[in-house]
C-alpha cells in the first residue's frame, strides 16, 4: 500500500504533500489535550498494523485499519496516519520520504471519509455496530486502493497494468480490514464505550 | 503535577528506546567475492538498507599496500577489476564514522592458459568447478548477509517506533500546556 521512492511524479508528490500539510495543519489545531492519548494510541495501532502481513501475488498487502483510525479519531487522524507513517518509512523503510505525503493523504483521506459518513450512524444507532464496523474497514481500503491507483496512474500511464493489479489485490484486505474493524469496534464497545460516544 | 511527572518520564523511555535502536540502526556491513578476478562488493546497512557512495579501499594482506579504491554505486555494490592475487582486505568507509572491513583469503587461480595446456579431463573439471561456483555464489551471499533475508522489520524497531509516537505526542501536549498557561 505504500508508494516507493521514485515512482511518483514531481507534481503528485507536490500536490500530495500540499493536501497533507493542510490535512496535519487542521488536525492538530482540532486536537484537543484530552484527546491526544487517543491519537497517539491509534496512530501506533495503525503503526503496528502495517505489520501484519498478507501475502498476495506481487504485491505485499498488509493490515491497514485506516477506517478504524479515521472513526475513532476525526479530523486528527490527519495527524496519526502522518506520524506512524513518517516513522515506518524511517524505521522500516516502507514506502519512502518523498512519497510520504501522498502516501498519508491515501490513507487518511478515506479515513476522514468514514468518519464523516459512519460516526453519526454510531450515534444514531441505526446500524448494527458490527456492520458499521465491517463496512468501515472496507470502504476506507477501497477509498485507499482507488487513490493509490489515481496517483500512480497520474504518475504515468504505463502504471495503469500495475494500479488496477493493486485494486483486485486489495480486495481480500478490503474483507480482512472490515472484519478487523468490526471486531475492535464491538470490543471497544464492550471495554470503554465512551470512546464511541465522543 | 503528578501528571506532568509520568508524562516526562513517558517522554525519557521514549526517548532512551529510540537512541539506543538508532546506535543499532547504522551498523555498517560489507561482503565481497571474487569471481574470475573481479571482486564484487555489497555495502548495506542493518536491515538491508544500501551504503551508497561509500569509499572502498583495497589493501593487500601481504604488502599492507593500498592496491586500488572505488566507491559504491547507489544499490551499495561495487565491482572492480583486480590485477594480482594477493590476499586483500576491503575497507569501506560509509560516512560519519561508518566503517566495515572484509578479508578476502584468494587463491592463487588457475590461469586459463595454464588449463588449456592441460588434458582435456583438466578442462572439463575447471568448468564443473566454475560453473558450481556460479550456482553457489548467491546462496552463499543469501547465508552471509541473513540480515537482508528479513522482511519484517526487527522488535527494535517496532518498540522504538511506538517509543517516538509516545515521545511526539507528550511533547506536543507539553507544547500545548505551555501555550494554555
Amino acid at each position: 500500500m505504500h508508494i516507493s521512492e521514485g515512482v511518483l511524479s514531481l507534481p503528485v508528490i507536490t500536490i500530495g504533500y500540499a493536501l497533507t500539510a493542510a490535512g496535519v495543519g487542521i488536525g492538530l489545531k482540532q486536537l484537543k489535550d484530552e484527546d491526544i492519548v487517543k491519537t497517539a494510541v491509534f496512530s501506533a495501532a495503525f503503526f503496528i498494523a502495517s505489520l501484519i502481513h498478507v501475502p498476495l501475488g506481487p504485491s505485499n498487502v498488509h493490515l491497514i485499519l485506516n477506517g478504524l483510525v479515521g472513526l475513532l479519531l476525526g479530523p486528527v487522524s490527519f495527524c496519526a496516519i502522518f506520524l506512524a507513517l513518517l516513522l515506518q518509512a524511517i524505521l522500516f523503510q516502507f514506502g519512502g520520504l518523498t512519497s510520504l505525503g501522498v502516501n498519508t493523504f491515501n490513507m487518511a483521506m478515506p479515513a476522514l471519509l468514514c468518519y464523516v459518513i459512519f460516526f453519526k450512524l454510531i450515534k444514531g444507532n441505526n446500524l448494527p455496530l458490527v456492520i458499521i464496523g465491517f463496512l468501515t474497514g472496507f470502504i476506507s481500503v477501497l477509498i485507499s486502493a482507488l487513490l493509490l491507483s489515481i496517483s500512480l496512474i497520474l504518475s504515468g500511464e504505463h502504471f495503469t497494468v500495475s494500479a488496477k493489479l493493486i485494486f483486485i489485490a486489495h480486495i481480500p484486505v478490503m474483507v480482512t480490514d472490515g472484519i478487523i474493524t468490526a471486531i475492535v469496534l464491538q470490543f471497544i464497545k464492550k471495554v470503554k464505550p465512551e470512546i464511541l460516544c465522543v | 503535577m503528578r501528571l506532568r511527572i509520568s508524562v516526562l518520564f513517558l517522554l525519557l523511555i521514549g526517548l532512551t528506546l529510540t537512541l539506543n535502536n538508532y546506535a543499532f540502526a547504522h551498523k555498517v556491513n560489507l561482503f565481497c567475492y571474487l569471481e574470475d578476478g573481479i571482486l564484487n562488493g555489497e555495502g548495506y546497512y542493518s536491515g538491508g538498507r544500501p551504503a551508497q557512495n561509500a569509499e572502498i579501499e583495497i589493501y593487500s594482506l601481504n604488502t599492507d599496500a593500498l592496491v586500488t579504491k572505488t566507491e559504491t554505486d547507489h544499490e551499495g555494490k561495487f565491482t572492480i577489476k583486480l590485477e594480482s592475487a594477493d590476499s586483500l582486505k576491503v575497507v569501506m568507509n560509509a560516512g560519519q564514522g561508518h566503517r566495515a572491513e572484509f578479508m578476502l583469503d584468494q587463491e592463487t587461480p588457475v590461469s586459463t592458459a595454464e588449463i588449456k595446456r592441460g588434458s582435456d579431463k583438466t578442462v572439463l573439471e575447471s568448468e564443473i568447478q566454475h560453473l558450481i561456483e556460479k550456482k553457489v555464489k548467491p546462496l552463499e551471499e543469501r547465508i552471509r548477509n541473513p540480515e537482508k533475508q528479513q522482511s519484517a522489520p526487527g522488535i527494535t524497531r517496532v518498540i522504538s517506533g511506538i517509543g517516538w509516537i509516545a515521545g511526539i505526542f507528550t511533547l506536543l501536549y507539553l507544547i500545548k500546556k505551555k501555550n494554555a498557561l
